[in-house]
């Protein structure tokens, strides 16, 4: 082997550890990064956390609805989410649908539902029909329609194909096959997803709070507008205590299923 | 004599890229109570016969009568209904793994009931204790309320013939069921397949590579060369020398 060719793997790896260092330092300069201004401005941080201690529990009984609400919000969006994507994945997966046309419609729709962000269907749905959970609701269902109709289309494309074939052999209908034979043997699949569906929409009808759509995120803003730090810290906690509650549950149930 | 509950005549069938066709006036009688095993080299139209029958694929002539019924040429609803009469057992037995044994039984008489009945999903008692009853029949009562996903393959195959007569079928068609089974239960298989023609009057139809099973067990072989039907004989009748003859020379794929 000559020593140009022995050294080759070693220029190209050079190269490439190069071209990376490259992406990484205009994104630095794209994001206008300073860390220096992160030492330099500590102090103010340490001030904001200064003054959210301790946190304000006398809203305890404040923070229930809102939580409550939140909670709500992602459940009811999740839910209607499952139950719109199952019919855009059986239109969206090959072995399922019934026609090309429907297949190019059901996942040219349910990529739109995923390309607009669940925030911007917020502020549609809240100019739609007001303040409140409810456009959250509406938001995390679209937005879920699309995440899940995707995923949902990928698992029912993976099944076994050969129960399906046995039980159209048996002369039974289009519809008794999908559930008798396409169902079951997805069915855990989907849930698993569609509680991981449920962990994210936690997290986002926190943030939906913000545009207005209600629960625990619009009063963390208020609250936040208001300089209220202690409030802040507060709601912060719920917040943690909320998340790790549905991750915990959706894990244990998860376990359960699959 | 009675009429055969399958009859096929002249049939034919090719494939849109192949030069020569599968299938060349293929014509096969079959009457109740009666075990015919197909015997014939890889690529001489077996399966593809039997395909042609329960119409998975449409055969470009010839006449498929099952049970009376005129099979060549349905589609949609009249092909739905007319599958109820024969029953196809592959070389996998195609359950559905999650579910019981009981209930994969039980599937296999979805035909028989009206589509809103069978839609939602949920399988009635009456239905899971007729299925029972079926899993009686191939010995395997005590796994019913078992995932399928626990069986070994002769007890998945054992299972799958359990749904085939859950169908309530008067032709029975098996397409290499012992492929993946040792010897032992291999003869379990046949075995009860051929019980079934005998006591339950069925028409079995059984695609084998083992010469010696085929001969052991069926009332009628009939042999398969280059897409058509190079004898059909009783089994007492069939020499080493005709068997050796279907499989001298095979066609390319």
């Amino acid at each position: 082997m000559s020593g140009v060719a022995r050294l080759r793997p070693r220029l190209l790896a050079c190269a490439g550890a190069g071209a990376f260092l490259a992406v990484l330092v205009q994104a630095a300069f794209v994001t206008g990064a300073r860390p220096q201004d992160l030492l330099t401005g500590v102090h103010g941080m340490a001030d904001i956390l200064h003054r959210s201690f301790p946190p304000n529990v006398s809203l305890w009984s404040q923070a229930f609805r809102p939580t409550l609400e939140t909670l709500d919000t992602a459940l009811l969006g999740t839910v209607a989410g499952v139950v719109f994507a199952v019919p855009f994945a059986v239109l969206a997966a090959r072995n399922t649908t019934p026609s090309p046309v429907l297949y190019a419609l059901a996942r040219g729709s349910i990529a739109l539902f995923r390309a607009v962000p669940d925030l911007v269907w917020a502020l549609l749905f809240v100019s739609a029909v007001g303040l409140g959970a409810f456009p959250g609701v509406l938001a995390l269902s679209v937005h879920s329609i699309g995440m899940l109709g995707r995923l949902f289309a990928e698992v029912i494309e993976d099944i076994d194909m050969g129960p399906v074939e046995a039980l159209s052999l048996t002369g039974a209908g289009r519809i008794a096959v999908f559930t008798h034979a396409v169902v079951p043997g997805v069915a855990p699949s989907l849930l698993g997803i569609a509680l991981y569906r449920l962990d994210e929409n936690i997290r986002a009808s926190i943030v939906l709070g913000f545009v207005g759509a209600g629960g625990i995120g619009f009063q963390l803003l208020s609250a936040m507008n208001l300089f209220q730090y202690r409030d802040v810290s507060f709601y912060l906690i719920v917040n943690f205590a909320l998340v790790i509650a549905v991750e915990r549950a959706s894990a244990a149930l998860r376990k359960r299923v699959l | 004599m009675d009429e055969p509950l399958l009859d096929v005549r002249d049939l034919s069938m090719s494939w849109p890229s192949a030069e020569r066709p599968v299938l060349r006036n293929v014509s096969l009688r079959v009457r109740s109570g009666e075990f015919v095993a197909i015997l014939g080299a890889n690529g001489s139209g077996k399966t593809t016969f039997l395909k042609c029958i329960v119409r998975l694929v449409t055969p470009e002539s010839g006449s498929i009568l099952v049970a009376g019924q005129q099979m060549a040429g349905l589609t949609g609803a009249g092909l739905q209904r007319a599958r109820r009469n024969v029953a196809l057992i592959s070389q996998s037995a195609n359950l559905v793994k999650r579910r019981s044994v009981v209930a994969n039984v039980a599937t296999g008489s979805l035909g028989r009931r009206p589509e809103w009945w069978t839609s939602a999903g949920a399988l009635p008692q009456s239905e899971l204790e007729l299925a029972s009853r079926y899993l009686q029949t191939v010995g395997l009562e005590h796994l019913g309320t078992q995932r399928a996903a626990t069986l070994s393959g002769g007890q998945a195959q054992r299972v799958a013939i359990a749904r085939a007569l859950a169908q309530q079928p008067q032709v029975l068609l098996a397409d290499e069921p012992v492929a993946n089974l040792d010897p032992e239960a291999a003869d379990d298989i046949l075995h009860l397949l051929r019980r079934l023609a005998r006591e339950d009057g069925l028409a079995v139809c059984c695609v084998l590579h083992q010469p010696d099973l085929a001969i052991a067990y069926a009332d009628r072989v009939v042999g398969f060369s280059d897409g058509s039907v190079a004898f059909d004989a009783v089994s007492s009748a069939v020499s080493q020398a005709m068997v050796d003859s279907l499989y001298r020379s095979e066609p390319a794929a």
